[in-house]
């Protein structure tokens, strides 16, 4: 099996900066993870399918919730609702504060939520604390074959 | 008779434009704020980049880079109250059996915390009837009410009255509207610095401030707006009664919950 799969997280945002501001975060928390980047919910569940590098899964999936074509909301049901994905943690970063979509991400199987601060600072702080948590306290699901295992 | 139904066709008709087109308003509002906010978190944070990064800053750069980031800061504000405004307006009420008297309380340690004694005297003239209403809805009345009561105040110690009149009771009913005196009519008064007879309709207006923008603590100016809003939820109205220097009065009513429990 692959370990360069298994270090890896999956970005689904479409804009520039916000973009930019992940990097950053992964750069001062010095992860080794490669980083890859879809503009569009179709683009993400592209790359989970066909990830050429090997069969196992990102770490971790960020998804932003407005984006172009398939929106982020959208990606989050097809992600849970394909048993090869149900196992990988997806933390949705968004603009919108508001309850409905806090709770309707929640009920769509995301393991946190987290609105995006106006302050770069606070918005790193967030990130490199997402990072921490998601990539060094928590106990990762154990790797399986795609494919193989429900 | 036939003039009198195509009359009252037409009137429902219009009132039906009325409430889809207030409803639009709102949707718009809430999209509006919500994409606005992606871009200025951008303008943000290369304001926040080029004041840490950039070598060759003299100090009048420094300066236009820090009032960028606070111009940023003021429409993020801006902003979330346009988009909690839009809120108010379209999630539905949930009325239910309310004790005003704890929901005061807590409006209370809301905004002045437990230790209030030495800055606020807090008069309750009598227990406040049970109601039927938005619990969480009015306790944020009560909260914008209470926190301008506190704030357009100058004295050290700061007198705020909540009570409320009954319909029927032998009461002065000051700037009463039409047809509110059969209501329970709630009211917050305080001993502050009052409001001139002028900008007594503007206050209620979006983002209207009657002072400078970092006077009497800045805020967004949104606080009445939606207080008014939230009123007109329980099909109530509000008003006020001021006096420059000596205090103001702000009155609402909530008869949504009046005609359930009849």
């Amino acid at each position: 099996m692959s370990e360069r799969g298994a270090l890896s997280i999956l970005v689904l945002e479409d804009s520039d900066e916000d973009f930019d501001t992940v990097q950053q975060a992964a750069r001062r928390a010095a992860l080794p993870h490669r980083i890859a980047r879809a503009l569009t919910g179709e683009a993400c569940l592209e790359m989970l399918n066909a990830d050429p590098r090997g069969p196992a899964l990102p770490r971790l999936v960020l998804l932003d919730l407005n984006t172009p074509g398939m929106d982020g909301r959208d990606a989050l049901w097809e992600i849970r609702s394909d048993a090869r994905w149900m196992t990988v943690p997806v933390i949705v970063l968004s603009t919108s504060a508001n309850p409905r979509d806090v709770t309707l991400c929640y009920a769509g199987g995301a393991n946190a939520y987290h609105v995006k601060p106006l302050r770069y600072t606070e918005h790193l702080e967030i990130l490199q604390a997402v990072f921490a948590y998601w990539l060094g306290a928590v106990a990762p699901a154990a790797p399986t074959d795609r494919g193989t295992t429900p | 008779m036939e003039l009198v139904v195509s009359r009252a066709e037409r009137l429902a008709e219009l009132n039906a434009d009325l409430s889809r087109s207030n409803e639009e308003l709102d949707a718009f509002a809430y999209v509006a704020s919500h994409d606005l906010k992606e871009p200025l978190r951008g303008i943000h944070k290369y304001a926040h980049q080029l004041l840490e990064d950039a070598t060759v800053l003299n100090d009048e750069h420094r300066r236009k880079l820090e009032a960028l980031l606070r111009l940023t800061i003021r429409m993020d504000a801006l902003l979330d109250s346009l988009l909690h405004f839009s809120r108010v307006g379209r999630t539905a009420l949930e009325l239910e059996a309310t004790d005003l008297d704890e929901v005061v309380k807590e409006a209370v340690e809301m905004v002045a915390g437990r230790t209030t004694a030495a800055t606020v005297d807090l008069r309750q003239p009598r227990p406040l009837p049970a109601t039927i209403c938005d619990r969480v809805r009015i306790r944020e009345v009560y909260v914008n009410l209470i926190a301008n009561a506190l704030k357009y105040n100058d004295h050290p110690r700061k007198r705020v009255e909540v009570g409320h009149i009954p319909p029927g009771e032998d009461a002065a009913r000051p700037n009463c509207p039409p047809g509110a005196e059969a209501h329970t009519i709630y009211y917050v008064r305080d001993d502050g610095i009052g409001i001139a007879e002028r900008h007594c309709e503007q206050v209620f207006l979006m983002f209207r401030r009657l002072h400078g923008r970092d006077d009497y603590g800045g805020g967004s100016g949104a606080g009445l707006t939606i207080v008014k809003k939230l009123v007109e939820r329980h099909r109530g109205q509000v008003w006020l009664d001021s006096v420059v220097g000596l205090g103001t009065t702000v009155y609402f009513t909530l008869p949504a919950g009046e005609t359930v429990t009849a």
